[in-house]
């Protein structure tokens, strides 16, 4: 039987000779061991060092905005199309590029895979004590190996954080699928962080805050990671008239936060991938959690943030009972 | 040889604060960053391998106020900053120390020298604690450095099993512990603990030694590679701000009508408008040019300079980087391919 990575490669092969694609968008082996990176082939021979396997990795819907998208035109047809590499998350952010007007669904080939969660390689390492040599997943076990030691782990307790709250765990329009989609995992809805930080006086939800701010370097990953992030200018990078200060002040710090988050209430898609890139582990998640409990409860949705035509707040009715 | 109990850390610091600031490794909801401490000397923790943030911080801190100024009725009035105060940084790491190195050639080097980070500088000192156990970023021993080593550094303690071996590296750093004499104990003990951190290898080990890469470097400004790794790079520029090694900074005047402050802030050649001019000309328009220009710059250009790289090891940008853009990966690249 064929595993998932020879069934890519083949379906690759095929898009790449019929020319159905001129650009493919999938992962491969980073430096270390268990890093797997983003990778783009022109051509079947650069997709051959592609891979799928149950390791981290970051999203890929991002690139199509560089790859397909047309700075300040909105949407617009391609004469040729990029193939993607597509787990539920990235589909979930690629709707959100599509919706948004930013680039054309007709212009993907989608290959979409099944997921039932990545792993988190450095949970493995703490949890053995030491880093892991090898990493084997069988279903729900998996045998991290180190130099001195080797231990049976649960794949819940390294499970990447985001797939803990993964929330579309199927990629519902693919044009290829490699293998069904699986039962969804199981999630249960979980604000009890969020409800955490809403039991705080003011006072402590402050002070929490603006320790967390204050240790933001501003590099702006965050946005840059984003995929609700698709403006074609970022309010933060225009110098005239300057809407954020190039210092480092607290209040800046809080200013570029709330508009942050505001920019992505009710279209932030809960792929935690803010949260992830951030280095020096902000939990934007809160935020984004705190607006999107708010959204489902106010607008009476089940599930803010998944991209569609009429969103809770991307609409206007008549009859809207508050006033603008 | 003298030893320091690790239950007299916190002794030594409060000592320490009494005429200057004090900068440790504190652990900040579950995030270790090297912060200054205010009346909690016990804060200070062991628990990193490397901090979050790089000593950089305490010498080039990411925004700073150079001047203010004010303009009454054409009566220009300016005021320089306050003259700084010393400060310590305890729990620096061998490859921060080392990066201080690099950061003096480029602020302190040659006929101009910048007067805030060298005032900054000469009122600093900097502590070091060997490390006990680099972890899979590491790779300091590929630039001729060691968890163990003590360029840059003013004292580098040397953890054994409740105390640390000290060793004085500079007069700086004699003074400081001949002034705190009391907190300090003789360390009979002629073990070989300093030679065994010294030759200490970090998982990386040294495979990933640029050698003579930026020789070969000088006719690779148009190599293919460039544009493949720049393609999966988001231009965060994250690896730049927590590199205790890169030093580009803009300048900037925060103003209400005639009165204001000039700040200096870090800035990135990762951004897309770092080099975007008057007239919005853009020398380096993609990301194929600013990743180009961020590892040329660390492996050819600096090298060519002040015959040093600009890299130490320290791992950050390679823990830190969203995307896996690997300076390692770069230069073991590099060296096949040249
Ligand atoms: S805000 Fe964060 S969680 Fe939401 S879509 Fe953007 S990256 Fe994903
Ligand atoms: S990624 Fe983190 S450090 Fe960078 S701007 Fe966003 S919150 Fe700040
Ligand atoms: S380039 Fe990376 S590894 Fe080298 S000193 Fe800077 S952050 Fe550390
Ligand atoms: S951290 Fe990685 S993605 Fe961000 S600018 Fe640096 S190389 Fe690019």
């Amino acid at each position: 039987m064929m595993n998932m990575t020879e069934k890519m490669l083949e379906q690759i092969r095929d898009l790449f000779e019929k020319k159905n694609i001129k650009l493919f968008i999938g992962f491969e082996k980073g430096f270390e061991k268990f890093s797997r990176i983003p990778a783009f082939a022109e051509n079947y021979d650069e997709a051959k060092s592609m891979i799928i396997d149950e390791f981290e990795t970051p999203l890929l819907a991002k690139y199509l905005i560089r790859e397909l998208g047309e700075v300040g035109a909105g949407a617009v047809e391609k004469s040729e199309r990029v193939g993607i590499l597509t787990r539920g998350c990235d589909y979930l952010s690629i709707r959100r590029l599509v919706v948004d007007n930013i680039i054309l669904r007709e212009n993907l080939v989608i290959i979409g895979i099944p997921c039932n969660g990545l792993i988190d390689p450095k949970k493995a390492n703490k949890l053995l004590g030491e880093e892991a040599q090898e990493i084997t997943v069988d279903e729900k076990i998996v045998l991290a190996k180190g130099e001195i030691k080797s231990r049976e782990i649960n794949k819940e307790e390294i499970l990447l954080d985001r797939c803990k709250k993964c929330i579309m765990s199927k990629v519902e329009e693919s044009d290829i699928l490699l293998e069904e989609n699986m039962d969804d995992m199981e999630v249960s809805k979980d604000y009890s962080a969020v409800e955490e930080i809403e039991k705080l006086t003011t006072e402590e939800r402050y002070e929490f805050w603006r320790r967390q701010f204050d240790r933001c370097i501003r590099c702006f990953a965050c946005r840059d990671a984003c995929t609700a992030c698709n403006c074609r200018k970022c309010i933060f990078d225009i110098t005239e008239p300057e809407m954020l200060e190039k210092t480092v002040a607290t209040s800046e710090q809080f200013m570029f936060h709330f508009i942050r988050a505001f920019h992505v209430a009710g279209r932030c898609t809960a792929c935690g991938e803010c949260e992830k890139v951030c280095p020096v582990d902000i939990p934007l998640g809160l935020l984004n959690g705190k607006f999107k409990k708010d959204i489902e409860l106010l607008f009476d949705v089940d599930e803010a943030g998944i991209p569609a035509e009429i969103e809770p707040l991307g609409e206007f009715k008549l009859d809207d009972p508050v006033e603008w | 040889m003298d030893k320091l109990l690790r239950s007299n850390v916190s002794r030594l610091l409060k000592k320490l604060s009494e005429h200057a600031e004090i900068y440790a490794p504190t652990m900040e909801d579950g995030v270790c960053v090297l912060s200054k401490l205010v009346n909690n000397y016990d804060d200070w923790t062991l628990d990193y391998v490397r901090t979050t943030n790089s000593v950089k911080d305490i010498f080039f801190p990411q925004n700073e106020e150079i001047m203010r100024y004010k303009n009454a009725n054409n009566d220009l009035n300016i005021e320089p900053p306050k003259p700084f105060k010393e400060r310590v940084a305890f729990g620096v790491r061998p490859c921060d120390a080392a990066a201080m190195l690099l950061l003096d050639n480029v602020f302190l080097e040659g006929e101009f020298y910048d007067s805030y980070y060298k005032e900054r500088r000469e009122k600093g000192a900097l502590i070091t604690i060997a490390c006990e156990k680099p972890d899979q970023y590491c790779f300091c021993t590929s630039f001729h450095s060691s968890p163990g080593a003590t360029e840059g550094s003013d004292i580098v303690l040397y953890p054994a099993d409740d105390y640390f071996l000290v060793v004085a590296v500079t007069d700086k750093g004699k003074k400081l512990i001949k002034a705190n004499a009391e907190i300090f104990e003789n360390a009979t003990e002629k073990s070989g603990i300093v030679e065994n951190y010294k030759s200490m290898k970090t998982p990386i080990g040294n495979n990933c030694s640029p050698g003579e890469l930026n020789e070969k470097l000088k006719n690779e400004f148009d190599n293919p590679y460039w544009k493949k790794i720049a393609r999966r790079c988001l231009g965060c520029g994250n690896c730049t701000f927590v590199c205790p090694t890169c030093h580009c900074f803009a300048v900037c005047d925060v103003a209400r009508g005639c009165d204001g402050k000039r700040t200096r802030t870090w800035d990135s050649c990762k951004f897309q408008d770092f080099f975007l001019m008057a007239g919005d000309h853009n020398p380096r328009p993609t990301q194929v040019e600013r990743t180009r220009q961020r590892f040329m710059h660390k492996l050819n250009y600096f090298k060519e300079k002040y015959d040093k790289y600009q890299c130490v090891g320290c791992g950050r940008c390679v823990e830190k980087c969203p995307v896996g853009v690997h300076i390692a990966d770069v230069i073991t690249h590099m060296k096949e391919e040249l």
